[in-house]
């Protein structure tokens, strides 16, 4: 199968309809050189976002928001506007992360920096095998140990467990997703009818003969895109264990 | 007239707005000057902001448009009034004081050394997080053009990022 570079950066910038997602997420998950090049897209992606977010939440010379105060008041100087909430409303549910979602996020990632890779006894054949990951009903949902690891384990309790949950949380729809990170692949799910379905799959912590490595960065990738997926704060330990004693809904 | 509310979603912007014009210009200065000749230009056109749609890339178009005029105008005048070395001497010599700064890490760097429409396809997309769609209106090209330019823009900062850890 042959995939564009222009697929691959519309893949890792969330521009592709679901079925092209799913062709890819496929296709990277037997393709070490494609997962490659994907993950190197996100490190980019997280490093320009890295290098230029310091500089929007620098203070602006003070001057430019009273010449703009000083230019749209009107002749009796304070206007009234009921229009004005609406907008501004709408411009704060914007794209732009709320700064205090940082810090639960980057906690988690942190926490989960070193990886321990236990995971290699697990059978990886891809879809359609009997692997972590399968196809069905036309999504890509997890099985096995990785289904079981999303069913039961809780974020802070999991010691020495094969796949590790570094955090959970509700999207806009209100279903629960989790964030994996095994040795064979790291990913987001969500709970949906037929299961865990897989929202994003990255190459996992530990190359296989390596008994673990440093998976900081690509945790970072996956908080950042569940940051994007996410709808309020991560889910803290009580929440997280309401949700699993209520079957995930 | 520009009103109340207007001004204070502008306001509300300005962060971003001075964040993208640092990084399509050469400098930190250059990038607060495009900033205030944005700021000047956005209250004057105010009436033809549509309420409801999106500020932000409206204010990035303006922006933009008056960066690519004034490169424009700037390559002009250097083929008009100077000579050819002089010119050359001017522009490498600013390069190399921009090199010399402690606070220009690697990413600037690189970005510096895309061309214009790669750096701006760039910023919009990965740093100020707009959908394709959003970015090519602001910068009026077709959506091919911009994940074209995307995609050289990538690979470009890829290799320079990749040289120089």
């Amino acid at each position: 199968m042959t995939i564009t570079p222009e697929e691959i950066i519309a893949y890792v910038d969330g521009e592709l309809e679901e079925g092209a997602r799913n062709r890819i997420t496929l296709a990277a998950l037997v393709d070490i050189d494609l997962a490659e090049r994907i993950a190197a897209e996100r490190a980019l992606r997280r490093q320009l976002q890295a290098h230029y977010a310091p500089l929007a939440e620098a203070p602006v010379p003070a001057a430019w928001a009273e010449s703009i105060r000083r230019a749209t008041a009107g002749p009796g100087g304070e206007v009234v506007d009921l229009a004005a909430a609406r907008v501004r409303k709408a411009a704060e549910s914007g794209r732009a992360a709320p700064r205090w979602w940082h810090s639960p996020w980057a906690g988690a990632a942190m926490a989960a920096s070193l990886v321990l890779g236990v995971f290699v006894g697990i059978a990886w054949q891809g879809a359609g095998g009997g692997g972590p990951i399968v196809a069905r009903d036309g999504a890509l949902v997890a099985s096995g140990d990785l289904a079981s690891a999303l069913d039961t384990q809780l974020a802070s309790a999991q010691d020495g467990a094969p796949v590790r949950i570094l955090g959970s949380f509700r999207r806009a729809d209100n279903d629960v997703c989790r964030v994996f990170s095994g040795a064979m692949a790291s990913g987001i799910a969500c709970h949906a009818a037929n299961g865990w379905q897989l929202q994003h799959v990255l190459p996992g912590s530990t190359e296989p003969g390596q008994a673990y490595r440093q998976a900081g960065s690509q945790d970072a990738a996956l908080m950042t895109l569940a940051q994007d997926m996410a709808k309020g704060d991560p889910l803290d330990a009580g929440q997280e264990r309401e949700a699993r004693a209520k079957g995930w809904r | 007239m520009a009103t109340a509310h207007f001004g204070e979603e502008l306001v509300k912007l300005l962060p971003r707005m001075r964040r993208f014009a640092r990084g399509l210009a050469r400098d930190a200065a250059d990038g607060d000057d495009l900033c205030q000749a944005t700021i000047e230009r956005a209250l004057k056109a105010a009436h033809q902001w549509q309420e409801g749609s999106r500020l932000d890339a409206w204010v990035y178009r303006i922006m933009r448009n008056i960066w690519i005029d004034e490169a424009r105008a700037g390559n002009r005048r250097r083929q008009t009034f100077a000579p050819e070395e002089e010119g050359e001497h001017v522009s490498s010599a600013g390069d190399a004081a921009i090199e010399a700064s402690v606070e220009l890490g690697n990413v600037d760097r690189a970005m510096r050394r895309l061309p214009p429409e790669q750096r701006e396809a760039v910023m919009l997309v990965l740093v100020e997080g707009l959908a394709y769609k959003e970015a090519a209106e602001v910068i009026g090209c077709p959506m091919g053009t911009l994940t074209s330019r995307l995609v050289r823009g990538r690979e470009a900062l890829m290799r320079e990022l990749g040289e120089t850890p």
